[in-house]
């Protein structure tokens, strides 16, 4: 019992709850942290490849409205193409005079400027007639400039045969009415006048670089950088490096792709109108700082739930461990000989049938313990009982003897003496066990001096009887048969052997012992031959049964021991000093009891 | 797109909204308010309230960028909370543009500028606010009196004010002057052309110094452009348009200067004659105060301190002028106003104009006593070898301005035809004068199908 009280000591330091509850966050947090890793890991891949999606959505936009630069001027284009008073005034049909030519000069000026000013891209239109003469709508351009101008557009690169519009190269020309020279690229289209399909002319609408610009800037606010080719790999806005393998590759893809790089993600798309490539590069830096946020979030959440698991499963476990405590605790005054205690559980689970059977059980043991106390009781009850009632048949037959022998001897008087006191000591057995163990000191000297009435009619002349006793003490109570197998004992251990005159002597006192309590002192001593320490340590140990005939009952030393244990517990003392040829003498300490022992 | 629609309507009740409160305070607080000194009297009468505070976004369409890049950031420090967008958009196309935002009523500006070619078209639209009514109260009195006509439409009312003083003058280069003139002091060199008599005279001698390669003028446009501007004088009357007395004389001179061989052969304005400035090939360029920035100095970089100013002969003229309008449909009225007064009508904006432009307030205050403008160098005096040039063009030119026309329609069919037959008369050795008058005739019935040409 000791060793487990201190295995459960050990225990309590890392306690059920501390483990069960340390085991169920370890197996969470596991959990939590597989799973968060594996979202991660999907989530960032969903979220890299969304912000990929996003910045080519954007790239879209942005080639959108570079399309839409395009598509705007095929559509000023056919406009101008189909107009009536263009085909007319563009139209030759004999040598104009010079008055004539500077009249339809002068009358395009005004219908082109009607095509400029609705349009936000569009800064000039001029255009190149068949038979030569060129026209613009910028008022303060003259006619050498315009076909000096238009050659130079005509001369970058030699429009195919099939090929009836491109864009040219970023130039320079004089902005209308504004004396400085800004940047343009040219939406060239050759076409037949409508008049007639033999004159072939071509048409020219300087789009504004500075709004390529503005839409190109706009991106380089969002992308690491930004480049602008035409259709012919001029490059219209940013910085090409040639020899970054890289660009090479997507300059020369006919189709809009991505290709990843370590630190960056090139994307090149291919306008559908205008055939202009934009390529884009994203470092990789930038896109994870777009997602970072959300995956900062995402891991947040994850340590949110796990603490909420936890604040939700520690009253849980509690709930669950709490009457295992209980139950500890419980076992551990069970341990301590509390059977009384009682565990109140109500968990509505096994622990709650656990504590029922404990509680069960204690309950049985307790019942059990009583049971055993009383089944020794009443066993020792019974075997003294027995051994009080059983007188030695040699006893009776011995006495009877006597008597015999002295009626032969006609000593009436000692006869009637000795029947009497035989009839008292019979009358003796009969009482015990009605009655307890104990009886008044009185009735126990009267027991002893009769049957030592009988021995002295046995055994004449051989030894003297003296009985001492306080009178406070008569009326006192003391085991019963104390007295009398000890002075017995005495009679035939030690005077009947003696080859003198004996004196037994039994004094009953009492005494005050050193915590102030009155405590009885009984003395049996007699002189006769003494024991040896064999002897002596043999009535001590062995039971004695009544073999000899000499013996009235079979009640030993021992026996008196158990019987003084029983009554007193330790509170007594028992003490047999003897000499050889000297005598015996036993002393007994017990307390004074004033009442009756069950 | 309908989420934006919503906003912008809102924007725009907003602003309105702002502005109607805006004019509901002022004249509740309007007497309180001195921050303008010396405009306290008009406030009583319903003037703008306008103060540093004043709040507004306009749109103006401009061709000068000096403007937004230099003048404005000065502007923002007066009015930190005005905010003004800048449309450039080239004269040649303004009034077709200004007519298609019209007709679409999107996008109208809140400032309109007027230029000289067709300012009279713009006028007739009746589309800017009186100038001079209540809340803008500018007087007419406190402007040149050269240029009230310019500024006034055919009903008498004032539409605009002038950008800047535009009195043109003959900008020479000092060295050719000297070369073939025989110095390069302003007097002197007026005296030679004092009339296109001398002109004529003196330009046969410089053809025969050069032999033939140095002209007087770049072209036939300059010419006709001066003597138009020099003969101005009414000459519509109802539905009557007298072009004959309104050209003749304009006409003659500048044929009988063509003929006599001394001027260039390029067209007004055109690259070929921008270039001619930085040429050794022609002695005088007309110019007004804009054209030292937007033609001499543009044009000619490296010229720097080689340049002089005398006057045209016979008379003074004007040259370009922009008028400065608001729109009478404008949100911001009184934004626009601040914009207007403070860039070009008022002492503190000609100062800054002067220093950073070069160009010169019509508004007379700025000319009187010591602190008058012209007493400080402007930002091209140096550049015309120290010459002060808004004392010669106020105190020399504008003074010998004999006469000018109010702005109407026809002002405008006129200086188109001007336009179209320049560079056929430049051209066309055989037209005389007589035959002009009749081509002009000719196009103007055309251009103006409704009115009787005389």
């Amino acid at each position: 019992m000791k060793g487990t009280g201190e295995g459960m000591k050990v225990k309590k330091r890392t306690s059920i709850k501390t483990k069960i509850i340390f085991s169920c966050m370890i197996v969470i947090a596991s959990i939590i942290l597989i799973l968060g890793i594996v979202v991660y890991q999907y989530f960032s891949k969903i979220l890299l490849d969304s912000a990929i999606q996003d910045n080519e959505e954007r790239l879209n936009e942005i080639s959108d409205q570079l399309d839409s630069i395009e598509y705007q001027m095929s559509y000023i284009a056919d406009y101008i193409i189909t107009d009536r008073a263009v085909a007319e005034y563009t139209y030759v049909d004999h040598q104009d005079s010079l008055a004539e030519i500077n009249e339809d000069v002068y009358n395009m000026k005004e219908v082109l400027t009607r095509f400029v000013v609705i349009n936000e891209y569009l800064t000039g239109i001029s255009m190149l007639r068949d038979d030569g003469v060129a026209f613009t709508n910028s008022a303060n351009l003259d006619r050498k400039y315009v076909s000096d101008y238009i050659q130079a557009m005509l001369n970058q690169r030699e429009l195919e045969k099939k090929e009836n519009r491109r864009f040219t190269n970023v130039h320079e020309v004089y902005a209308n009415n504004i004396n400085k020279k800004m940047n343009v690229i040219t939406y060239i289209a050759r076409y037949k006048n409508i008049k007639n399909s033999g004159q072939i002319n071509y048409l020219f609408l300087d789009v504004s670089y500075d709004s390529i610009v503005d839409i190109m800037k706009q991106g380089e606010s969002e992308f690491d950088s930004v480049i602008l080719l035409n259709k012919e790999n001029d490059v219209y806005y940013g910085d090409v490096t040639l020899d970054n393998e890289v660009y090479r590759q997507l300059i020369e893809s006919d189709t809009s792709k991505m290709i990843k790089e370590d630190k960056y993600i090139y994307i090149l798309n291919i306008n559908k109108n205008s055939n202009w490539k934009t390529i884009v590069s994203i470092s990789k830096s930038k896109l994870f700082q777009t997602i970072t946020p959300i995956m900062i979030a995402f891991v947040g959440a994850l340590v949110l739930g796990f603490m909420i698991i936890v604040m939700i499963l520690i009253p849980i476990l509690s709930g669950i461990i709490n009457p295992m405590k209980q139950l500890t605790e419980g076992m551990k005054l069970v341990s301590k000989g509390n059977y009384k205690i009682k565990v109140n559980v109500h968990s509505n689970d096994e622990i709650e049938e656990l504590a029922a059977g404990f509680n069960h059980m204690t309950t049985k043991i307790e019942k059990s313990i009583e049971e055993t106390i009383q089944y020794e009781k009443t066993k020792k009850n019974l075997q003294l009982e027995l051994l009080m009632n059983q007188i030695n048949p040699h006893f009776i037959y011995n006495t009877l003897n006597t008597v015999i022998y002295m009626a032969h001897a006609d000593k009436t008087e000692a006869v009637e003496d000795v029947t009497y006191s035989l009839i008292k000591v019979l009358q003796d057995s009969v009482k015990i066990g009605k009655d307890s163990i104990c009886d008044y000191t009185s009735v126990e000297i009267e027991i002893v001096k009769n049957y030592m009435r009988i021995q002295k009619y046995r055994y004449p002349d051989m030894f003297e009887f003296i009985v001492m006793c306080d009178d406070s003490l008569l009326e006192k109570f003391i085991p019963k048969m104390l007295i009398q197998p000890l002075v017995e004992n005495a009679l035939f251990h030690g005077v009947c052997l003696s080859e003198h005159f004996c004196q037994i002597t039994v004094s009953i006192k009492r005494m005050t012992d050193q915590e102030e309590k009155d405590r009885i002192e009984l003395c049996i001593q007699d002189n006769g031959i003494g024991m040896d320490e064999e002897t002596l340590n043999r009535s001590f140990l062995k039971k004695q049964k009544a073999k000899g005939s000499n013996q009235t009952r079979g009640i030993g030393l021992s026996n008196i021991k158990e019987r003084l244990e029983f009554i007193y517990g330790n509170n007594y003392t028992i003490e047999i000093t003897s000499e050889q040829k000297v005598g015996t003498k036993v002393f007994i300490s017990i307390p004074v009891l004033d009442k009756m022992i069950e | 797109m309908k989420l934006k629609k919503v906003l912008s309507t809102l924007l725009v009740l907003t602003m309105v909204m702002t502005s109607l409160v805006g004019c509901s305070t002022k004249k509740d607080t309007g007497a309180t308010n001195s921050t303008n000194g010396g405009t306290t009297e008009e406030e009583a009468s319903g003037d703008f309230n306008i103060t540093a505070d004043t709040k507004g976004e306009i749109t103006i369409w401009d061709w000068n960028t000096a403007y937004e890049e230099k003048m404005y950031p000065y502007f923002q420090k007066a009015y930190p909370n005005i905010k003004v967008n800048y449309v450039t958009v080239a004269h040649g196309d303004y009034m077709q543009k200004l007519q298609s935002a019209l007709a679409t009523g999107t996008g109208v500006p809140d400032i309109i500028l007027g230029e000289g070619a067709w300012r009279g078209k713009l006028f007739d639209m009746g589309i800017l606010e009186d100038l001079e009514a209540a809340p803008y109260n500018i007087a007419k009195t406190d402007m040149f009196d050269y240029l009230v006509d310019c500024m006034t439409d055919s009903t008498g009312k004032l539409v605009g004010v002038d950008q800047s003083i535009a009195p043109a003058g003959f900008a020479y280069k000092r060295d050719l002057a000297i070369e073939y003139l025989g110095t390069d002091d302003t007097a002197e060199i007026y005296e030679m052309i004092s009339t296109w008599d001398k002109f004529i005279e003196t330009g046969k001698l410089v053809a025969e110094k050069s032999n033939g390669k140095v002209k007087m003028l770049a072209g036939f446009g300059d010419v006709l452009y001066a003597t138009k501007g020099q003969n101005s004088q009414d000459y519509v009357n109802g539905n009557t348009i007298d072009i004959t007395s309104r050209m003749s004389k304009a006409l003659d001179t500048a044929i009988k200067v063509r003929d006599a061989k001394i001027i260039g052969d390029n067209e007004l304005d055109t690259p070929s004659w921008n270039a001619e400035f930085a040429e050794a090939e022609t002695i005088f360029f007309p110019s007004a105060p804009w054209s030292c920035e937007w033609h001499v100095a543009a044009n000619d970089p490296e010229g720097a301190g080689n340049w002089g100013l005398t006057k045209a002969p016979e008379s003074g003229y004007t040259k370009g002028g922009t008028s400065i309008s608001i729109y009478k449909d404008s949100p911001n009225k009184e934004a626009a106003f601040a914009y207007l007064k403070w860039t070009y009508f008022s002492v503190e904006g000609s100062v800054v104009s002067r220093d950073v432009i070069g160009q010169y307030s019509s508004l007379k205050e700025c000319y009187v006593g010591e602190d008058a403008i012209y007493n400080q160098a402007g930002a091209y005096d140096e550049f015309f070898g120290g010459q002060n040039l808004a004392k010669y063009f106020v105190e020399e030119i504008i003074p010998n301005i004999k006469a000018s026309q109010k702005e109407t329609t026809y002002e405008t069919v006129v200086n188109e035809v001007f336009n179209k037959l320049n560079p056929t008369l430049s051209t066309d050795m055989s037209l005389t004068a007589a035959d002009a008058i009749e081509l002009y005739k000719d196009e103007i019935s055309l251009k103006a199908m409704d009115a009787e040409v005389k």
